[in-house]
């Protein structure tokens, strides 16, 4: 498995992998032509590498069909069948050594078995193990051990040991709550992965520790989930230390290196779209994390940046202010909404963000926005067809690009 | 980093392999051992690799010193289980959970309090300034006593299979209304931040599903008697939806974001530059879909099923209507010259 012409599964950098699995998640097909002229990938060869890992972490789904003599690929998976993010398994093929695998297991027995035990003790105890046919040096156990530590696997106080347990004074029933709660908050929360990993790990626990094994049983159902967000989260997370530590990143945004303070992360529920705000020293910038990647925390001094929120206080989500600090456009839209129809009311109450509503007269209703950029609004505003008319203005082309759209629409639908 | 050695499959199968044997007092068999590898997000080749290095006998042992030598297997090389240990962040995700206002329907107040206390010295993954997540206003309030009563009722219901009966009032004119249902699933919508409760209604003998807001539901009792399977149930509400969608700048990229949670085939017509989407939905979830497919706008056609090219003709037909009976001063009719 060594050898170099040798294909493998398992990757060092997870970035090897999120291109092509974002875009095969998504778009649900490919073609090795579409995905070369979308720059996705590199060569042929990396091509057919990635759609053989991809068939390794999410087996029996990939399937393959000719379409104009071409190969395509198909993914043929659904999020509502199954409960589980599968896109987290592409998270389970980090690349390890033999020396890795023998360690980690030594050394977990070694703890749990004697906490508290030295340096020495600990070396001489693995030594006895006959781990491995070859000898381990005492510089290689010493190097391991720091990375659990730096992991938080190990505690380093008088000796070596198992952090405390968490949920030692949780009873069964509670563990089983917890379970639960992971459950659904492993599908909601941000760094979605972290929450696989909790959730795997007490799962463990609750068979190793309590010798309990949680009823199986598939108890949610998500809308707007969007599974696809985990093959972000391992540049995200550096991102949130970041923010919360307050410290300067060096990250590349489309191939380009670049340097800043991250101050915030956005996500937009609808879409699933995250961003982060970076101040570079003289601006904030909003970027889509999709497109950056190789984030590093730099050890500059830490400063306090300022929350974007005044700043995007009149952005639908993420549209900035205009350069020349022109005052937000406004927007006025009507709405005819009849009684019996009160849902619509409803879901225009809901989802209205920073907008106002006046009810003009029985079953009319006035909105009015001010925006950064207007152009963010139409998709929301076409979702309400039938129901609304957008007022023509000169400081935007909304009522225009809305009347067009329309206007085609009638063609298609033959009105 | 999030992408851990650690984390590999391979150690998380030895790990469940190991305690099982320990737990079960059990003396594996070598094609055991193997068949537990092949659960392992690898190429077989990979997998049958990795078994013969895990099957190397250096002295009596075997699995990097994990297993020995016994009559007819291998048994556990240590007494002690491999212990279930939370990384750091592991931990500040779990502190984070503790956080959302959510948290009030799952866990009670001293359970919280329990691990808020073991948690105490690590870091919370996140403030909530730090992140901002865009989502409308929601209608539930986590911490209602009856919602968290109710929520804690349905759950046990599903997980017991079990049938309940529901007091529920419709927000349109707040009359109670009584049935007996079989619960299916929770769903969560992520842009309402709200609950709803999916069940089969039994006087409608298990034909169609019926939503109930978790907020509207007053009281929710486990009928103890019935235990039915349903996930079968929920097979037969699926239906399916074929749409168009132009190759046209970022649409492509929006609209697929938009369905990312949807079962879909897709299909990209080069000579037309169009992609043929097919769409399996759940029947509760039609509107939901509707309006997606709305925002899109001209670009995305729907080409079946009739009902919902129906809604859509009918939307268009009743704009034309509003504009032309009552156009507002300085508002001009959505009505574009054809």
């Amino acid at each position: 498995m060594n050898g170099k012409e040798c294909f493998q599964t398992a990757i060092r950098e997870y970035e090897t992998i999120r291109p092509y699995l974002r875009f095969m998640y998504l778009y649900g097909c490919c073609t090795k032509k579409y995905m070369t002229d979308k720059g996705l990938t590199t060569s042929a060869r990396k091509f057919e590498e990635d759609t053989r890992r991809t068939r390794a972490i999410i087996p029996n789904r990939i399937d393959e069909m000719l379409v104009s003599r071409r190969k395509s690929l198909r993914v043929n998976v659904s999020a509502l069948d199954i409960d589980e993010n599968y896109l987290a398994a592409s998270y389970f093929i980090r690349a390890f050594t033999d020396y890795d695998f023998a360690l980690h297991f030594a050394i977990l027995f070694i703890l749990a078995e004697t906490p508290g035990i030295r340096l020495e003790a600990l070396v001489k105890r693995i030594d006895g193990m006959a781990l491995h046919d070859k000898t381990i040096s005492k510089n290689t156990i010493k190097r391991f051990l720091s990375e659990m530590i730096m992991e938080g696997l190990v505690v380093k106080s008088n000796g070596y040991s198992l952090p405390p347990d968490p949920f030692a004074k949780l009873s069964d029933e509670e563990i089983l709550a917890l379970i639960t709660a992971v459950d659904f908050y492993r599908n909601v929360l941000m760094v979605s992965i972290l929450g696989e990993y909790a959730y795997s790990s007490l799962i463990h626990y609750a068979s190793s520790s309590r010798r309990h094994k949680p009823p199986d049983v598939s108890i949610f159902m998500f809308r707007y989930r969007h599974l696809e967000r985990i093959v972000d989260d391992d540049t995200l997370l550096p991102l949130i230390h970041c923010i919360r530590t307050q410290k300067k990143t060096r990250y590349k945004y489309n191939e380009k290196k670049r340097e800043g303070f991250p101050c915030q992360i956005r996500y937009d529920t609808f879409y699933g779209r995250q961003y982060v705000v970076i101040h570079d020293g003289k601006q904030y910038n909003i970027l889509p994390i999709t497109n950056i990647s190789e984030v590093t925390v730099l050890c500059d001094n830490a400063r306090e940046c300022p929350k974007p929120d005044t700043f995007l206080r009149h952005s639908w989500f993420v549209s900035q202010p205009q350069k020349n600090e022109k005052p937000a456009v406004k927007v006025r839209a009507w709405f005819y909404i009849d009684k019996d129809i009160h849902y619509i009311l409803e879901r225009l109450q809901r989802e209205k963000r920073h907008g106002s509503i006046t009810n003009v007269s029985e079953g009319k209703y006035l909105f009015e926005i001010g925006l950064n950029d207007p152009h963010e609004i139409l998709p929301w505003l076409r979702s309400f067809l039938g129901y609304v008319v957008i007022e023509k203005s000169d400081e935007h082309d909304l009522y225009e690009r809305y009347s067009a759209s329309v206007s085609r629409m009638r063609e298609i639908y033959g009105i | 980093m999030v992408f851990k050695k650690q984390k590999n499959a391979f150690f998380q199968i030895a790990t469940e392999l190991y305690n099982t044997a320990i737990l079960q007092n059990q003396i594996l068999k070598p094609y055991e051992i193997e068949r537990a590898f092949e659960d392992a997000p690898y190429e077989r080749i990979e997998v049958d690799a990795f078994c013969k290095e895990f099957m190397k006998e250096v002295g009596k042992r075997i699995g990097f010193g994990m297993f020995i030598k016994a009559e007819n297997g291998f048994r556990p090389a240590n007494k002690v289980l491999v212990p279930a240990v939370l990384s750091s962040d592991e931990k500040e995700w779990l502190k984070a959970i503790l956080n959302d206002d959510k948290i009030n329907l799952f866990l009670d107040h001293t359970t919280q309090q329990k691990l808020s206390e073991a948690l105490a010295q690590d870091v919370l993954l996140y403030e909530k300034k730090d992140v901002y997540v865009q989502k409308n206003t929601t209608q539930q309030d986590f911490t209602d006593e009856n919602l968290q009563r109710v929520f804690k009722t349905v759950l046990r219901g599903i997980a017991e299979r079990k049938h309940i009966r529901f007091e529920y009032y419709k927000r349109k004119n707040d009359v109670v209304t009584t049935i007996s249902a079989l619960p299916l699933k929770i769903h969560y919508h992520g842009v309402n931040d709200s609950f709803q409760c999916i069940v089969f209604d039994i006087e409608r003998n298990f034909k169609t599903t019926t939503t109930l807001n978790m907020d509207c539901i007053k009281s929710a009792t486990i009928i103890d008697d019935i235990v039915t399977d349903q996930k079968k149930q929920l097979e037969n509400t699926v239906e399916t939806a074929e749409i168009e969608l132009r190759n046209e700048k970022n649409l492509p990229t929006q609209c697929f974001m938009l369905l990312s949670d949807y079962k879909k085939t897709v299909f990209f017509d080069e000579a037309r530059n169009l992609y043929h989407i097919s769409i399996q939905y759940y029947d509760f979830e039609r509107q939901d879909l509707f309006k997606n497919i709305l925002s899109l706008g001209e670009y995305c056609v729907i080409l079946s099923p009739a009902s919902l090219v129906e809604q859509i003709k009918k939307r268009l037909e009743r704009l034309s209507f509003i504009s032309a009976q009552d156009a507002p001063e300085n508002a001009v009719a959505q009505e574009a010259p054809r």
